[in-house]
C-alpha cells in the first residue's frame, strides 16, 4: 500500500519537476561567431548568451556547461571566458504592429472609440519613446518597421533617434483591406534585414499578438509561420523582446517567441518593468560567454556550429553558421583514376609543342615587300639560273616586280642583276637606299633592306647551312 | 614565328598546363579532411598547383625559342618560382575568400547569390595574380612580372567565375574545375602574349636565315644577342656569331646597342659600330643575321 502511494507520489514529483523545467528552461544563444583567426590558427570563437525564461541573463556558467559540436562532431573547447564586456553597439530593430485590433482598446472591448487614448497603438508608441530615451550610447543603432498586411513606414538603421520618432508619430491608421496582420511573416523579414548587419541585433516586436494573416497575400508569397520565424531568429543569433498591447490571452505566442529566441516579454501596462528593457538586453550582452575551439576539415560553405546547454534540469542547444568556402570548393566525392591519364596526355602534348621548330624551310631566293601598313607581305621568288639575268622592280606595270598603292614609288626604281648566284642592285634613275643608306649599287646580302618610296622590300637568298664557328668564315652571303 | 603565333603558343602551353594540374589538385581536394589545419591544405594545395603549373610555364619561352638547354631550365626556374608564387596565391586568396565571404554571409540571400561567386573568383584571381607573378619573376623582367599580374588576375577571375556558374548550370559536374584551371592557364598565357607585346617599347625582327621573321620583344632592361641559348635572342644557325656577340641595354627610353668584342663586328646600317643609340628602322647585322630595329 505504502508502496503505491510512494510510486504515485514519485510520479506526481516527475511531472512537477518536468513541468516545472519546461516552464523555467534556459535559453542558449549564439550570438556571434568569429572565423577571422580560422586561417592562422584554425580557431573559431564563438559568443553565447544564456538567458533565463524573464531574458536575464546567467551568469557564473563553467565550461562544463556547454557541448560545442561542428557537423555533429563534438569539438573541445579550448579556452572559455566571461564577463567579456564587449563594448559594440547594438542593432534594435523596433517593430510595430499597425494592424486594425492596434485600433482597440486593451481589453479588446472596446473596439470602435475615437479615443486615441485607450489605443492599443498609442500605448505602443508611448512606449518606443522612452525606450528611445534609454538608448544613450552612441555605437546603438535603431531601425523602424510598421506593418499590418505589408511592411511599411520603414526606417533604415540609424543614430538618429529624431528619424525614428517623427516617423512613428506619423504611422496612420490603415484602411478596411490592409488591417490584416502578418505578424509571423513580418517577423521573419525583419530578422532577414538584419543579416547584413554584424554584431549584437535585437528586435523590439510590439504586437497584441495577434496573427491574421490575408490569404494569398503577395506580398508574403513563401510563408513561413511562427516556427519559421523563430527557427530563423535563433539561427541569426537575434533575440526578440516581446511587448503585449493585450491584457486577453494574444500573449501567449509572444511569450513563446521571446523565450525561445533569448529575449523576454513585457506588457506595455507595466511600465515599471519595461523602463528595465534597454537595461535588460544590455547587460545580457555584457554577460555572454566566448568560446574558442578548433575547427575541423569537413568540406563545407557554411560550417553548422551547435552548442548544447545543460544546467541543472535545463537544457538547450542553438545553431548557427560560420563561412567556411575554399577556393576551389569540395573534392570528388569519389577519385575516378582515370583523371590521370589527362596526365601523360598532357605531358605529351606539350612535347610535341617542343618539338615544332619555327624555320623557315623555303631555300630559294626571294624578296618579301612589306607594303607602308607594315601589315601585308608578297613574297616573290626570284630566279635561280645559272646563267646572267636581270629583274626590275618599280610601279610600273612593266616592272618584273609591280608594287601598286604607293604613290611615292617611281615607275621604275631598281634592277637587281644575277650573275653566278651573286645579286647585285642597281638603282635605275639616281642613288637607292640599302639598309638605311643611300647607294649607286650593292652586292645584296640575305636580309638587306631596300627602301623603295614607303615601301620596303627584303632580300633573303635562302638558308644556307650552318658553319658552327665564328672562326670559320662562312660561304660569302 | 609572328607575334600572334607567340601568343596562340602561350596560350595553349597554358591550356595544357591547366590540364596536368587538375588531376593533381583533385587528389588534394580529395583529401582535405586529412589536412588537419585549413592553412596546410591551402599551403599543400599552393604547392601542387604552383609545381606543376610553374613548370609549364616555365617551358613556354624555350618552346618558342625551340631551345632544348631554355626548356630545361625554364622548368628549374618555373618550379621553385610555381611553388612559391602557389603558397602565397592560395593563404592570400583563402584569407579574400573568408573576407568576402563572411561578409556576404552576413547578406541578403539576394545578394549572397552573386557574392559568393565573386568571392570565389576573388580567390582564384589572387591565386592567378602569384602564378601570373611567379612567371614574371622567373624571366626576372619588371614588365613581365607586370604582365603576369594582370593576365593572371583576369584569368583567375574569369576562371574562377566559369567554375562557379558550371556549377550553377549543371550542378555535381566534375569538370568544373578543370575547365576552370584551363581558362586561368589560357588567359594567363594569352595575357602574359598580348601584353609582353603592348608593353614592349621596341622589338627587333629578324629579316633573314632559318629563324626569319621571328619578332623578338625588347622587354628586359639588357638583351642579349648570340649564339649561346642562355642568349634572350639566341642565333644559334647563323654563321659568324660570337656565344655573346652584342648586348642592347634599356636607358630610359632609348635602347643602346653594344658590341661584346666580336671577331666579325655588328653593322649599323652597313657601317661598323661599338656603341650606337638605336633609331626605328636601322638595320642591325649580326654576323650573318640581320635584324629590323623597330622602335614604338
Amino acid at each position: 500500500m505504502i508502496k503505491k502511494y510512494l510510486v504515485l507520489f514519485c510520479f506526481i514529483l516527475l511531472t512537477l519537476l518536468l513541468f516545472f523545467s519546461g516552464a523555467f528552461s534556459d535559453t542558449v544563444r549564439i550570438s556571434q561567431i568569429d572565423n577571422s583567426f580560422l586561417l592562422i590558427n584554425q580557431r573559431v570563437k564563438v559568443y553565447l548568451g544564456v538567458t533565463d525564461q524573464k531574458g536575464n541573463p546567467i551568469k557564473n556558467l563553467e565550461k562544463d556547461n556547454f557541448t560545442l559540436y561542428e557537423f555533429d562532431k563534438q569539438r573541445e573547447i579550448l579556452s572559455f571566458e566571461r564577463g567579456i564586456n564587449i563594448n559594440q553597439g547594438i542593432n534594435l530593430l523596433l517593430v510595430i504592429d499597425n494592424s486594425g485590433s492596434m485600433y482597440w482598446d486593451g481589453s479588446g472591448k472596446i473596439k470602435n472609440s475615437a479615443d486615441e487614448k485607450i489605443w492599443r497603438i498609442t500605448h505602443a508608441k508611448d512606449a518606443v519613446l522612452s525606450l528611445l530615451n534609454e538608448i544613450k550610447n552612441p555605437l546603438d543603432r535603431v531601425g523602424l518597421i510598421s506593418f499590418n498586411v505589408k511592411l511599411d513606414s520603414k526606417v533604415k538603421m540609424t543614430n538618429e533617434k529624431v528619424e525614428i520618432a517623427r516617423v512613428l508619430k506619423n504611422i496612420k491608421r490603415p484602411e478596411a483591406e490592409e488591417a490584416y496582420t502578418e505578424l509571423y511573416e513580418t517577423l521573419y523579414q525583419s530578422v532577414d534585414y538584419l543579416r547584413a548587419f554584424r554584431g549584437r541585433k535585437v528586435i523590439i516586436l510590439l504586437s497584441d499578438g495577434q496573427n491574421f494573416p490575408q490569404e494569398e497575400n503577395p506580398h508574403f508569397p513563401t510563408r513561413y509561420g511562427m516556427d519559421g520565424a523563430v527557427e530563423y531568429a535563433q539561427q541569426e543569433g537575434t533575440s526578440v523582446f516581446t511587448i503585449g498591447l493585450s491584457r486577453k490571452a494574444d500573449r501567449k505566442n509572444l511569450k513563446q517567441i521571446a523565450e525561445e529566441t533569448g529575449g523576454a516579454y513585457f506588457s506595455v501596462y507595466d511600465p515599471e518593468l519595461l523602463r528595465n528593457l534597454y537595461k535588460l538586453i544590455r547587460e545580457q550582452i555584457l554577460n555572454e560567454y566566448l568560446v574558442t575551439y578548433s575547427a575541423g576539415m569537413a568540406p563545407a560553405e557554411k560550417t553548422p556550429v551547435k552548442v548544447i546547454y545543460r544546467n541543472d534540469e535545463a537544457q538547450d542547444e542553438a545553431e548557427r553558421f560560420y563561412f567556411s568556402g575554399t577556393i576551389f570548393g569540395f573534392g570528388q566525392e569519389k577519385i575516378n583514376y582515370l583523371i590521370f591519364i589527362l596526365i601523360p596526355v598532357s605531358l605529351g602534348l606539350l612535347w610535341v609543342l617542343s618539338l615544332i621548330k619555327f624555320e623557315q624551310k623555303k631555300e630559294t631566293p626571294n624578296l618579301t615587300v612589306r607594303t607602308s601598313a607594315g601589315r601585308k607581305t608578297i613574297v616573290h621568288s626570284l630566279p635561280v639560273t645559272s646563267v646572267e639575268s636581270e629583274m626590275t622592280i618599280g610601279g610600273s606595270g612593266h616592272s618584273d616586280l609591280t608594287i601598286t598603292g604607293d604613290t611615292r614609288i617611281k615607275m621604275n626604281e631598281a634592277k637587281i642583276v644575277q650573275k653566278k648566284g651573286a645579286y647585285t642592285i642597281t638603282g635605275v634613275k639616281g642613288p637607292i637606299i640599302v639598309n638605311n643608306k643611300s647607294v649607286r649599287t650593292k652586292v645584296l646580302r640575305s636580309g638587306d633592306l631596300i627602301q623603295v618610296g614607303n615601301t620596303t622590300v627584303v632580300f633573303d637568298k635562302g638558308v644556307t647551312r650552318a658553319v658552327n664557328k665564328e672562326s670559320k668564315p662562312g660561304p660569302p652571303a | 614565328m609572328s607575334l600572334t603565333t607567340r601568343i596562340v603558343f602561350f596560350g595553349l602551353i597554358g591550356i595544357l598546363a591547366g590540364i596536368l594540374t587538375w588531376p593533381f589538385a583533385e587528389l588534394v581536394l580529395y583529401y582535405q579532411t586529412a589536412f588537419p589545419t585549413l592553412l596546410m591544405f591551402n599551403i599543400a594545395l599552393g604547392i601542387t598547383v604552383g609545381l606543376f603549373m610553374g613548370a609549364c610555364f616555365g617551358t613556354s619561352e624555350g618552346i618558342i625559342a625551340a631551345s632544348k638547354v631554355k626548356i630545361r631550365t625554364g622548368i628549374a626556374s618555373g618550379v621553385i618560382a610555381g611553388i612559391i608564387g602557389g603558397i602565397i596565391g592560395f593563404v592570400a586568396g583563402q584569407a579574400a575568400l573568408l573576407f568576402l565571404g563572411t561578409t556576404f554571409f552576413h547578406s541578403t540571400y539576394g545578394f549572397q547569390k552573386i557574392g559568393f561567386p565573386v568571392s570565389k573568383a576573388v580567390g582564384w584571381a589572387t591565386f592567378g595574380m602569384c602564378a601570373g607573378m611567379a612567371h614574371g619573376i622567373r624571366s626576372r623582367s619588371g614588365s613581365k612580372i607586370r604582365n603576369g599580374i594582370i593576365g593572371g588576375f583576369i584569368g583567375g577571375f574569369l576562371g574562377g567565375l566559369a567554375v562557379e556558374y558550371i556549377k550553377v548550370l549543371s550542378p555535381g559536374n566534375v569538370y568544373a574545375r578543370l575547365v576552370g584551371l584551363m581558362v586561368l592557364g589560357l588567359l594567363i598565357g594569352i595575357f602574359y602574349g598580348i601584353i609582353e607585346n603592348k608593353l614592349a617599347k621596341a622589338s627587333l625582327l629578324l629579316l633573314n636565315g632559318k629563324c626569319k621573321d621571328r619578332e623578338f620583344l625588347l622587354t628586359q632592361r639588357l638583351t642579349n644577342i648570340g649564339r649561346s641559348p642562355k642568349t634572350e635572342v639566341g642565333l644559334s644557325g647563323y654563321n659568324n656569331v660570337a656565344d655573346v656577340h652584342t648586348m642592347i641595354k634599356k636607358e630610359k627610353d632609348d635602347f643602346v646597342l653594344t658590341d661584346a668584342g666580336s671577331k666579325t663586328g655588328t653593322l649599323i646600317n652597313d657601317d661598323k659600330t661599338g656603341r650606337v643609340k638605336l633609331k626605328n628602322g636601322d638595320v642591325i647585322r649580326i654576323g650573318d643575321a640581320q635584324f629590323l630595329f623597330r622602335k614604338k
